[in-house]
């Protein structure tokens, strides 16, 4: 289930199970999947005795069409923000192997590589099942995703730039430009028997539609790596009616989900300072600090007001051992650093301290092993 | 560290923003649940004697009650809500939208004895939208929960009608259920709230049948129930008696079920 850096089609890394990305972001008719296929859309077989020209029974096939969508809708969504939490996961990893400044270039390549791919494989699926679709409805759906992508993506960020990122830049990135006939899915895997047919029946029915949902907002934002092919690609087989200007689909990231992911990477920077001392790098831990006690007096002024999930009073608590742990590692270099014989002697007894309640994954060497402290109520 | 702090700033002012329109909700929706208390007790009357009496005006005093109080205060709390942020703030009133589609449906049943589609209850008697191009709209599963609530009140109403003399209407309500139970056998619920609520339905569907069981033994119904759902087209099917006033065509004798 990896997404490989080398392979480039949706339809190799999905091989071994069920394939269910998603091609269409309307509930309607045949566009919602392979998934979808299971349910069958003709009308149910009823049971004996039941008058399918009654009214009543009609109308509630009609209410079992209306929530067998939204059901469905909502399965592929957890399931691609499953996808998420594991890649995002697999990013962080790769980040704490940074052991010295040699090593940013290939690790930020990399990981800038994969967060790319996390954005194009997984959201854009994402973000097409949320046309035309309240997007607040389906939150609980991705907020495991969304939240580990932002502990990924502030991470990087702040090890790129020295800063913390913001809203704004995290939307931007779950942004789309969706071309009318969709090139980014036929160029994907064109032998694919499933995608010829999502190339038939999606396109008409999406793109003929003009009207904008009203939450998505018209920011163009290019693909890094894949820039939309203009319109070679495949014009040819697809039916279209409308026009074959852009359309923009986005996933709205809400901003106490943006903050709770926010939360998480505080959990990250401590484990670096850490780490970094277990590398020699005593500064590092100083600074990272400083950047701690921001994060901490900014959790303090929001964290505690009303209409505040339970969720974000468990975080905060956890950044408070965070904070603390490195806290007492800085302690730890001013006072004691000369008595020991190495500097990951240091390390280990840092990490090894249990002032913190909940259980720290990280092993001696700094090794990640997935902890609890990651594991998400939604999921 | 600068901007760390023009991060949270920024977020405190978005949860103050937040924080203001869920008062101004909470505000409207207060008014409403005081109004559907007043109506459930209003419909409480007709299980007594005194009010079974008058069902009638019951009746129509509820739906007066729900025009001229319920649904402007209805009107308010859908402005409260900010356009295309219906999700955000659902989960504060869609059980009171579930009261008042059960408000509805139980008015209706008792005046009509039939069953009050989702499409009437959103548009005729609430007012509000039926999807989310409407704004503020009925929910499948907020229509639904209220035909369930209705179904419990009707299967306490049953046994209250037998005490107070009226042996026809359990039949009615018997098939009323019955329909209702065919209907949700249709949904594919997930293991939430309306699932729960569905197995309540069974128990109602139950309890109904005992009571007309208890008067049909006793000869005290003058047409025993039909299968209100047959195919009656069709040949062989376990039907319990002859049809009443539905008419259908051609008689449909008795089968041994």
């Amino acid at each position: 289930m990896a997404l490989n850096g080398n392979s480039s089609h949706v339809k190799s890394h999905r091989g071994g199970r069920n394939n269910r990305g998603s091609r269409g972001g309307r509930g309607g008719g045949g566009g919602g999947g392979h998934y979808s296929k299971f349910h069958s859309r003709e009308p149910k077989t009823l049971p004996k005795g039941v008058d399918p020209n009654n009214p009543i029974i009609q109308q509630f096939q009609e209410h079992a069409r209306i929530l067998d969508e939204k059901n469905d809708k909502y399965e592929r969504i957890v399931k691609l923000s499953r996808d998420i939490t594991v890649e995002s996961k697999r990013v962080i990893f790769l980040l704490h192997r940074i052991t010295c400044e040699d090593d940013k270039p290939a690790v930020l390549g990399e990981a800038e590589i994969k967060l790319g791919d996390i954005r194009k494989r997984l959201w854009y699926y994402v973000a097409s099942e949320l046309v035309n679709e309240d997007p607040y409805k389906f939150l609980r759906a991705y907020t495991g995703g969304l939240q580990e992508y932002v502990e990924a993506l502030s991470f990087y960020h702040y090890i790129c730039y020295d800063e913390l990122i913001s809203w704004e830049k995290v939307q931007e990135e779950l942004h789309f430009q969706r071309n009318a006939h969709r090139p980014k899915d036929e160029v994907k895997d064109p032998l694919d028997p499933k995608a010829a047919q999502a190339r038939e029946t999606i396109p008409t029915k999406e793109q003929t539609e003009d009207e904008d949902a009203g939450d998505s907002v018209s920011v163009a934002i290019q693909e890094e790596a894949h820039p939309e092919p203009k319109s070679d690609s495949s014009g040819g087989n697809t039916n279209l009616k409308g026009s074959t200007a852009k359309k923009s689909l986005q996933v709205l990231v809400p901003k106490t989900d943006f903050v709770l992911g926010l939360a998480d990477l505080t959990g990250e920077v401590m484990r670096q300072a850490i780490n970094f001392i277990g590398l020699g790098n005593t500064q590092a831990c100083f600074d990272l600090m400083e950047f701690l006690h921001a994060m901490h007096d900014g959790f303090l002024d929001v964290g505690y007001r009303h209409d505040m999930r339970r969720e974000m009073s468990r975080k905060i608590n956890v950044l408070n051992h965070s904070l603390q742990k490195v806290e007492n590692a800085c302690y730890s270099i001013n006072v004691r650093g000369s008595e020991f014989p190495s500097k990951t002697h240091l390390a280990d007894l840092l990490l090894n301290s249990r002032e913190s309640h909940v259980a720290d994954p990280t092993g001696p060497m700094g090794d990640e092993t997935d902890g609890p402290t990651d594991c998400d109520p939604y999921l | 560290m600068a901007n760390v702090s023009e991060v949270f700033r920024d977020y405190a002012e978005s949860i103050e923003a937040e924080h203001e329109v869920r008062e101004k909700v909470r505000d409207k929706l207060r008014v409403i649940e005081t109004l559907a208390r007043e109506s459930s007790a209003m419909l409480q009357h007709v299980h007594q004697p005194s009010g079974f009496a008058k069902i009638a005006d019951i009746t129509a005093q509820a739906e007066r009650h729900l025009v001229d109080q319920i649904r402007p205060a209805l009107a308010e709390l859908s402005s409260s809500v900010p356009a295309s942020q219906f999700y955000r703030y659902y989960a504060m009133f869609n059980y009171t939208l579930m009261r008042l589609c059960h408000l509805c449906s139980l008015i209706h049943f008792l005046k009509e004895g039939q069953l009050l589609t989702r499409a009437a209850t959103a548009q005729d008697w609430l007012q509000i939208g039926q999807s989310r191009a409407d704004g503020f709209y009925l929910e499948v599963d907020d229509y639904l929960g209220g035909l369930i609530q209705t179904s419990n009140e009707l299967a306490r109403f049953a046994v209250n009608c037998v005490t107070n003399q009226d042996f026809e209407r359990p039949v009615q309500i018997c098939e009323f259920l019955s329909t209702l139970l065919a209907g949700f056998r249709l949904l594919n619920l997930k293991n939430d709230n309306l699932r729960k609520k569905f197995d309540s339905l069974k128990y109602d569907m139950k309890k109904v049948e005992e009571v007309v069981y208890d008067l049909s033994i006793r000869g005290l119904t003058k047409s025993p129930p039909t299968g209100a759902l047959e195919d009656k087209g069709t040949s062989p099917n376990p039907s319990q008696g002859t049809p009443n006033a539905e008419g259908d065509d051609g008689p449909v004798k008795p089968q041994d079920g």
